[in-house]
């Protein structure tokens, strides 16, 4: 239940209760609206372009939530008309939060149903996802629970890397992840939570750039349980360039590090998920070191391309749970065609990871900022 | 996010390994009847990981065929081993790597887990109050704050209480009524919106007996919530005392003593974690003095006579004997007397004769032992014999005199993490008397090796090597098994054992020396314990066995079976009898047999019997 003393300290030392809005600010939500007790938070920072795509995806849902909040973060591109011009309500903080996790935590204090979802604004949802996550809380010791992610567009080399890696890790490890209770993180980009569990959290911290990872995580060590529905899919848009795509990995890369080193302690208590953890950091460094530097030069040493292979050896443990995915999809040839990206984006995750690890563990530089690309 | 290279490294050998340890995991879920995901699930990951592993062999399998190929076309490219070299040894790696990487997780959770408890140890009482105080101190401004703020109350947080308030009702109306899970998961709500109430932690550490790991937590943070309170360092000392740290139990008992000087729980809880930690001296001095000032207390009366029985010296007569399919018989007397103990340490001699015969031969041995046993640390035991074994003259040899003795630490982890059994002997082997005739001596020094892995679920590693000495030669004999053990209750197990044996070469000492036996068996433990604190315990194993001879191929399989039982009946406070019957259709993993077909019985009756 409690993990130590010093996380205990760390989180209480914060304000326990977050000032709530006056029932007055509340507008829209106080009229009586059918749908399902729940309320959705979009965090907004220049979201024009993608935002009336989520919010219309909420307002079809099986099951629509009972209110939609849109935090726009001091945006200047007009995601507050685009909203608005929708029917949903805008809330705006007196100046730019810095973070998604202090736009959320601000559209939280709006939020009076028992369960939240947050849901980022370039992120479109299956019409029955929230239907499909709403089973999951029957069980009171459910916090959060998450759904399958995959990219809305398909089209650059970088949309297809991670199409795969999204087919992959959903179809096979988070699946065992959910199977032995523990799925590693409850996305971003879509996951449900128990609002007062939530609140007792003080929300959404900005402690790391990870904040999806930092919330699960201390779920996890409090006693709560999350949980992994494949059937509600979400679909963000996804980094469709290089430049945009580093700054994600960059910001992702950074914030699973510092995680893992404010964590690590209470993770320890949690079993499967330290194994998992403790894994994925090898991974993340080990793997990665050996995988950018140890292969080429072993190629060299030994004078032999065939230690190359090394690099795509791995491609059936790859290919069987894409294409097991992919099939359940009907989108076999979309997955074939995508296959080579995978193996580029993770060249280029591994680099990202490697300079996290050295930055933050090595330099002491850690990264504060955050970047948004998508 | 994906952390790590999806697919590659260890990562990947890991979710392998979860999916094809679903089946096991839902068959036991099912089996507990506990909360589990489904078949289907299991089905899908399990046949995910069925066909990465196909597809891993032939990935292997065409690799080969491109090597070799390309050594055709160009015979100096490549220095590659031309077949499942490279898939193989990266699997090796990995599988090295991913345990490497499990283990030290588990290393340094234990690591971890044991410094904050040197951090709290009452030794730095007096910081420790400092500390408890100060944090009385610092929790006063959130009170301050918190009732200023409520009188402002927004009706939000009034809801937030109300939330709480609602909640621990129903706790404690579930408590109460003895729904514990109800309970269980109200306490806990209560303690996700309002960290800081004692009476939910307190709760919630007493309805988690079952898991100490997380009642001590509970129960210490209990203690840093209401520090003045006597009950809490009772608890946790009860807790401690459980988990076998009786150093930390008593502190924390001496704590609740200055907080409530005699309070009846508090020097009962004391003198009761004195008793388990065999330091019954000061036990018993601790229930006199209680009893001085309350003659009538009963319960604790009885408890005094225990412990003086306990600490008392013992003599234990017993009588017991086997038998074996090839006619060999054995007859043994003997008895063990035990001096007076008042610390963890006990003292005692051991003296048996034993009568070996097979209907044409009768020779006795006689053997001396000294004993001690101690406990240094709550978690380590250790016991040690040394004497000897007298073998009587037969058929013009004289008589033979072989030292004989044993060395046995065991290490359990308090709060139900790894064990380690080690040992160490020197006896001789009188199951027949060519055996005894032979002077076999069999000297071993072994090690079992226990790791949990999960709730209930355990490995161990059994592994020893032997030298059998006799007149005629010197074989060498060595052990290895693996376990994979489930506690279905606290006192029921069920395991998977593989054991493999073999002799370094062939032997006419009279027992049976294969070169190879492998034995595969299911096996269970059983311990009951009756209202009248009569104790049963049954070890069974069933399973199929199969040995390999001398410079021969390996035989069939045949079945193997093996019973254990014991029965411990109190006669009256200081006097119990025992009574232990070992059965083996497998003997070939026993030094004694004869043949691949050898089967054994045998029991042995005693009586313990503390002197006044």
């Amino acid at each position: 239940m409690f993990s130590s003393a010093w996380r205990l300290k760390h989180r209480w030392s914060r304000d326990r209760t977050a000032p709530r809005a006056p029932l007055a600010e509340l507008g829209p939500l106080l009229r009586p609206v059918a749908g399902i007790d729940v309320t959705v938070i979009i965090p907004a920072y220049n979201e024009a372009a993608s935002v009336a795509d989520t919010i219309k995806s909420l307002q079809a849902q099986t099951t629509p939530p009972r209110a939609i909040i849109v935090v726009d973060d001091c945006s200047t591109d007009g995601t507050r008309d685009v909203a608005q011009a929708l029917g949903v309500m805008v809330v705006r903080p007196p100046t730019n939060t810095g973070s998604k996790a202090g736009a959320q935590n601000f559209g939280l204090r709006y939020v009076r149903t028992p369960l939240t979802v947050a849901i980022d604004a370039d992120t479109v949802l299956a019409p029955d996802a929230l239907e499909r996550l709403l089973p999951a809380f029957r069980h009171p010791t459910v916090a959060a629970a998450c759904g399958f992610v995959l990219p809305q567009r398909v089209r650059s080399i970088w949309e297809r890397g991670r199409y795969i890696e999204y087919l992959f890790a959903f179809t096979y490890y988070k699946q065992l992840q959910e199977y032995y209770g523990k799925p590693l993180i409850s996305s971003g980009c879509f996951s449900m939570y128990r609002t007062d569990i939530l609140g007792a959290h003080n929300g959404w911290s900005n402690r790391t750039l990870a904040e999806d990872v930092d919330l699960t995580w201390s779920l996890y060590q409090a006693g709560h349980e999350v949980r992994f529905v494949p059937e509600a899919v979400c679909y963000p848009i996804e980094p469709s360039t290089l430049t945009l795509m580093g700054k994600q990995l960059r910001r992702w890369s950074h914030g699973f590090v510092q995680n893992v080193k404010l964590h690590w302690r209470g993770l320890l208590a949690v079993p499967y998920l330290r194994s998992a953890v403790a894994v994925a950091f090898w991974d993340a460094t080990i793997a990665a070191a050996v995988y950018l530097v140890l292969l080429p030069i072993l190629a060299l040493m030994l004078a032999s391309p065939w230690v190359l292979i090394g690099y795509v050896i791995d491609a059936p443990a790859v290919l069987v749970p894409v294409l097991v995915g992919a099939a359940r999809r009907r989108e076999i040839r979309r997955a074939i065609a995508s296959i080579p990206a995978f193996f580029v984006l993770r060249t280029v995750n591994a680099v990202f990871f490697l300079r996290a690890v050295c930055a933050e563990l090595l330099l002491g530089r850690s990264l504060r900022v955050y970047e948004k690309g998508h | 996010m994906t952390a790590g290279l999806p697919g590659t490294g260890i990562g990947g050998m890991f979710y392998l390994i979860s999916a094809l340890a679903t089946p096991l995991r839902e068959g036991y879920l099912r089996m507990r009847g506990r909360r589990s995901r489904g078949w289907r699930l299991v089905v899908a990951q399990t046949a995910i990981a069925g066909a990465i592993l196909a597809g891993m062999w032939a990935t292997g399998w065409l690799l080969g065929l491109a090597v070799r190929a390309s050594h055709r076309v160009f015979p100096s490219a490549g220095t590659l081993h031309p077949s499942n070299l490279l898939p193989a040894v990266a699997l090796l790696i990995s599988v090295g790597t991913l345990a490497f990487v499990l283990l030290g997780v588990e290393l340094l959770r234990l690591w971890v887990r044991r410094r904050p408890d040197r951090e709290t140890t009452i030794d730095h009482h007096q910081n420790r109050r400092a500390v408890a105080a100060g944090e009385r101190r610092s929790r006063i401004l959130p009170f301050v704050l918190g009732a200023v703020v409520a009188a402002h109350a927004h009706p939000a947080a009034a809801q937030g209480r109300t939330l709480t308030t609602g909640h621990l009702g129903r706790a404690d109306s579930a408590f109460t009524a003895g729904d514990a899970r109800a309970a269980a998961q109200e306490y806990a709500a209560v303690l996700a919106a309002d960290p800081w109430n004692s009476h939910a932690t307190y709760r919630l550490a007493q309805l988690h007996r079952h898991d100490p790991r997380l009642a001590l937590r509970l129960f210490r943070r209990y203690v840093a919530l209401e520090p003045s309170d006597p009950w809490g360092y009772m608890a946790v000392g009860e807790a401690l005392a459980r988990t076998g740290r009786y150093g930390e139990a008593l502190r924390y008992y001496d704590d609740a003593l200055r907080l409530a000087p005699g309070e009846r729980d508090a020097v009962v809880g004391r003198a009761r974690t004195l008793v388990r930690a065999r330091r019954t001296g000061a036990a018993i001095a601790a229930y006199g003095g209680w009893l001085a000032a309350h003659a009538t207390d009963a319960e604790v009366r009885r408890e005094l006579a225990a412990a003086r029985v306990a600490a008392a010296p013992a003599i234990k007569p017993l009588v017991g004997g086997s038998r074996d399919s090839d006619g060999n018989a054995t007859l043994r007397l003997g008895g063990v007397a035990e001096l007076a103990a008042s610390g963890p340490t006990r003292l005692g001699v051991a003296a048996s004769r034993t009568q070996v015969r097979n209907g044409v031969t009768t020779i006795g041995l006689e053997e001396l032992t000294l004993r001690a046993s101690a406990r240094p640390w709550s978690a380590l035991q250790i016991d040690a014999e040394g004497g000897a074994t007298r073998v009587d003259a037969l058929r013009g040899a004289g008589a033979t005199m072989t030292p004989t003795g044993q060395l046995r630490a065991r290490w359990r982890d308090p709060l139900g993490g790894p064990a380690v059994d080690l040992r160490a002997r020197r006896n001789a082997i009188d199951a027949s008397p060519l055996l005894v005739t032979n002077r076999v001596v069999r000297t071993e020094i072994g090690a079992i090796v226990e790791l949990p892995v999960a709730r209930g679920l355990k490995l161990r590693g059994i592994g020893r090597t032997a030298a059998l000495t006799s007149s005629f030669d010197v074989n060498h004999r060595t052990t290895l098994a693996g376990v994979v053990a489930v506690a279905v209750t606290p006192s029921v197990e069920v395991s998977a054992q593989i054991h493999e044996i073999r002799h370094s070469r062939p032997s006419s000492a009279g027992y049976f020396a294969p070169r190879l036996i492998q034995i595969a068996q299911a096996g269970s433990y059983i311990e009951l314990e009756t209202a009248r604190s009569i104790v049963f315990a049954f070890d069974l194993g069933i399973g199929a066995q199969r040995a390999a001879q001398q410079g021969a191929a390996v035989g069939p399989w045949r079945r193997a079976l093996r019973l254990y039982s014991l029965i411990a009946v109190p006669l009256a406070p200081g006097r119990e009898l025992r009574f232990e019957l070992d059965g083996d259709d497998s003997g070939v993993a026993m030094e004694s047999a004869t043949t691949a077909q050898w089967r054994y019985v045998s029991m042995q009756l005693s009586l313990r019997v503390a002197l006044p």
